[in-house]
C-alpha cells in the first residue's frame, strides 16, 4: 500500500503537481429510479472536497440550481430525470443526498456543496420520492480500483489515474467479483428497524430519566406544598 | 435554590439554551422539556410565569407556517387546487413535523429564559459585571427590568379597567397602551434612580449579600459543561423530509444532558435544611 501511494506520488510528479502531495479518493454511488447503479471513484489532492466537487470531478452529468446561501440543489444527476423539472426539484421524487457513515448510509443534513469530504468517505445519490431507502452496503476499497500492483518498471507509472480525475468503475462483467458481497434484488429490501437490542439502550436510559425527573419534580411541589 | 451563584445559573442556561436550540431528536426534546419543567417547578417564586401562552404560540407558530409554505414530502395531507397563490398544492405531514420541531426548539428556549429569569436577580447579574462595566451595567439592567415591568403594568391596567367594568377584548387594546407605557417609563425611572442611590455606576461598592461558590455551583456547572460538549459535538438531527420516523438518540447524549437538572435535584435535598433553619 505504502508502495502504491509512492507510485501515485512518481505518478503526480510526472503530472506536475507537488511530490508531498497525498492522493486522497472518495467514493460516489449513484441509484436511479430504475435500480440502475452507477460508481465512481475520485482521486483528489486536496484534504478536503466538497459533495458538488466530488459530483463535478466525477465526470457525471448534472444540472444544479444555486439556493444562495443555502447552497447548490441538485436538479439532474446522469441524465435523471429529464428534462429537468421547471422548478428544478419538481414534485415527485428526487435526488436525495446519502452520505456513509461506518457501516450504513445516512441522510444527510446539509446540501452538497456544505459537505466535506476527506479521504476514505463516500456520498450517495439516490433518485426517488420515497424517504428511508437505502443504498447497497458498499465500501470506498470497492468502489475504488483496487490500487495497481507496484511493478519495477517505470512504464506502469503512467496507468495510475491521473490526480482529480474520474477513475471508471470496473464494469460488473470485467470485475464480477466486485458485486458478490451486495444484495442486488431489484425490489431492494426495505431498512431493518433498529434490532431490539440496540433500542434498549437509549430507551431505557430515556425511560428511566423521564421517571427519575417526573418523580423528584412531584416531591419539589410536595415539599412546597401546593 | 437562589444559593447558587448568579454565574453558575448563566452557564447553566448558556448550557440549556444551546441544547434546546440544537438538539433536534423528538426524543431529546421531550426529555429536555421533563428538564426544564423540572428545574422550573424547583426554582419558580410563588407567583407562576403568566406568558406561557404566548411561550405556547411561539411553538405553535412555525407549525403554521411549515405547513402553508413548504410543498415538500410525500405524505400528502390534502391538496388545494394549485392556481391558489401561496396556499395551492399539497399540504404535506413532513412540512407540519418540520414546524414541529421548529416550535419545540423555540419553545423549550422560552423555557429557559423563564427559568433563569426567576431564579436570577437583575441585581445580582449586575454585582457579578467586571468594574469597567458598571455603567453599561445601569443600562443593562434598565433593558432586563423593561419587559417584565412592562407585562406587570399590562396586567395591574387591565386589571383595574376590568374593575370598573370595562370589557377585555382587542378593541381596548388600543386604549391599554397609552397607561401602560406611562407606568412603565415611571417605574423604569425609578429604578434606575433607585440604583443610581445604592452607588451603581460608581467604581467601589460593598456588597450587601456577596455571592460565593459553593459545592451546589461546581456540581451544576460540571453538568453545564457536559451537555454543552455533548450539545456542540455530538449534536442530534432530525430531518422528516429524509425520514418521517424519528431515530434514536444516542444513550451517551442522553446521560450527558440529564445532569442539566442537578439544581432540581439540589434543591429537592437542600430544601429540608432550609426549612429546618427557619
Amino acid at each position: 500500500m505504502l508502495a502504491a501511494v509512492g507510485l501515485v506520488g512518481a505518478a503526480a510528479v510526472v503530472l506536475g503537481h507537488p511530490a508531498h502531495a497525498a492522493v486522497h479518493r472518495a467514493g460516489l454511488v449513484i441509484e436511479h429510479a430504475s435500480g440502475r447503479l452507477v460508481t465512481r471513484c475520485v482521486t483528489f489532492v486536496e484534504d478536503q472536497i466538497s459533495g458538488f466537487a466530488l459530483i463535478q470531478r466525477s465526470g457525471l452529468s448534472y444540472q444544479a440550481q444555486s439556493y444562495g446561501s443555502m447552497g447548490q440543489a441538485i436538479c439532474q444527476l446522469d441524465g435523471e430525470p429529464s428534462p429537468v423539472p421547471a422548478n428544478c426539484l419538481g414534485t415527485g421524487p428526487y435526488w436525495q443526498y446519502l452520505h456513509r457513515a461506518g457501516s450504513r448510509w445516512v441522510p444527510s443534513q446539509l446540501g452538497a456543496s456544505e459537505w466535506i469530504l476527506r479521504n476514505g468517505d463516500m456520498d450517495g445519490w439516490l433518485y426517488s420520492d420515497r424517504a428511508g431507502q437505502m443504498l447497497p452496503a458498499w465500501t470506498v476499497e470497492q468502489i475504488c480500483a483496487p490500487p495497481p500492483r507496484p511493478t519495477a518498471s517505470t512504464p506502469t507509472a503512467s496507468t495510475v489515474p491521473p490526480t482529480a480525475a474520474p477513475t471508471p468503475f470496473p464494469s460488473p462483467s470485467s470485475s464480477p467479483d466486485l458485486r458478490t458481497p451486495v444484495a442486488m434484488a431489484t425490489p431492494r429490501p426495505s431498512p431493518r428497524p433498529p434490532s431490539s437490542s440496540s433500542a434498549a439502550g437509549p430507551l431505557g436510559a430515556l425511560g428511566g430519566s423521564l421517571l427519575a425527573l417526573a418523580g423528584l419534580s412531584a416531591w419539589n411541589l410536595l415539599r412546597r406544598g401546593p | 435554590m437562589t444559593g447558587l451563584n448568579p454565574l453558575t445559573w448563566c452557564a447553566w442556561a448558556l448550557a440549556a439554551i444551546a441544547a434546546a436550540l440544537v438538539e433536534r431528536n423528538p426524543y431529546l426534546q421531550l426529555l429536555l422539556l421533563a428538564i426544564l419543567l423540572t428545574v422550573w417547578i424547583a426554582a419558580r417564586h410563588d407567583r407562576s410565569i403568566g406568558y406561557w401562552r404566548a411561550a405556547l404560540a411561539l411553538g405553535l407558530l412555525p407549525i403554521l407556517f411549515s405547513l402553508v409554505f413548504s410543498r415538500f414530502g410525500s405524505h400528502v395531507l390534502f391538496r388545494l387546487p394549485s392556481h391558489l397563490p401561496v396556499i395551492g398544492g399539497a399540504w404535506t405531514v413532513e412540512a407540519a413535523l418540520y414546524g414541529a420541531s421548529t416550535g419545540a426548539a423555540l419553545l423549550l428556549t422560552v423555557l429557559v429564559f423563564a427559568i433563569a429569569q426567576s431564579a436570577l436577580r437583575t441585581a445580582d447579574l449586575l454585582a457579578v459585571l467586571p468594574r469597567p462595566l458598571y455603567r453599561l451595567g445601569t443600562l443593562v439592567a434598565l433593558a432586563l427590568a423593561l419587559v417584565p415591568q412592562a407585562l406587570a403594568s399590562l396586567q395591574a391596567v387591565s386589571e383595574t379597567r376590568r374593575l370598573r367594568g370595562v370589557r377585555a377584548g382587542w378593541r381596548t387594546g388600543l386604549g391599554l397602551l397609552l397607561p401602560v407605557l406611562l407606568t412603565t417609563l415611571e417605574r423604569a425611572l425609578q429604578y434606575a434612580e433607585s440604583l443610581d442611590a445604592r452607588g451603581f455606576g460608581c467604581q467601589r461598592r460593598t456588597r450587601y449579600h456577596p455571592s460565593r461558590w459553593g459545592l451546589a455551583d461546581g456540581l451544576v456547572l460540571l453538568g453545564a459543561i457536559g451537555a454543552l460538549a455533548a450539545t456542540m459535538l455530538a449534536p442530534s438531527g432530525y430531518d422528516p423530509y429524509l425520514q418521517l420516523a424519528p431515530g434514536l438518540p444516542q444513550t451517551a447524549l442522553i446521560v450527558l444532558l440529564v445532569p442539566l437538572s442537578i439544581p432540581a435535584w439540589l434543591n429537592a435535598v437542600s430544601r429540608r435544611a432550609a426549612v429546618d433553619h427557619v
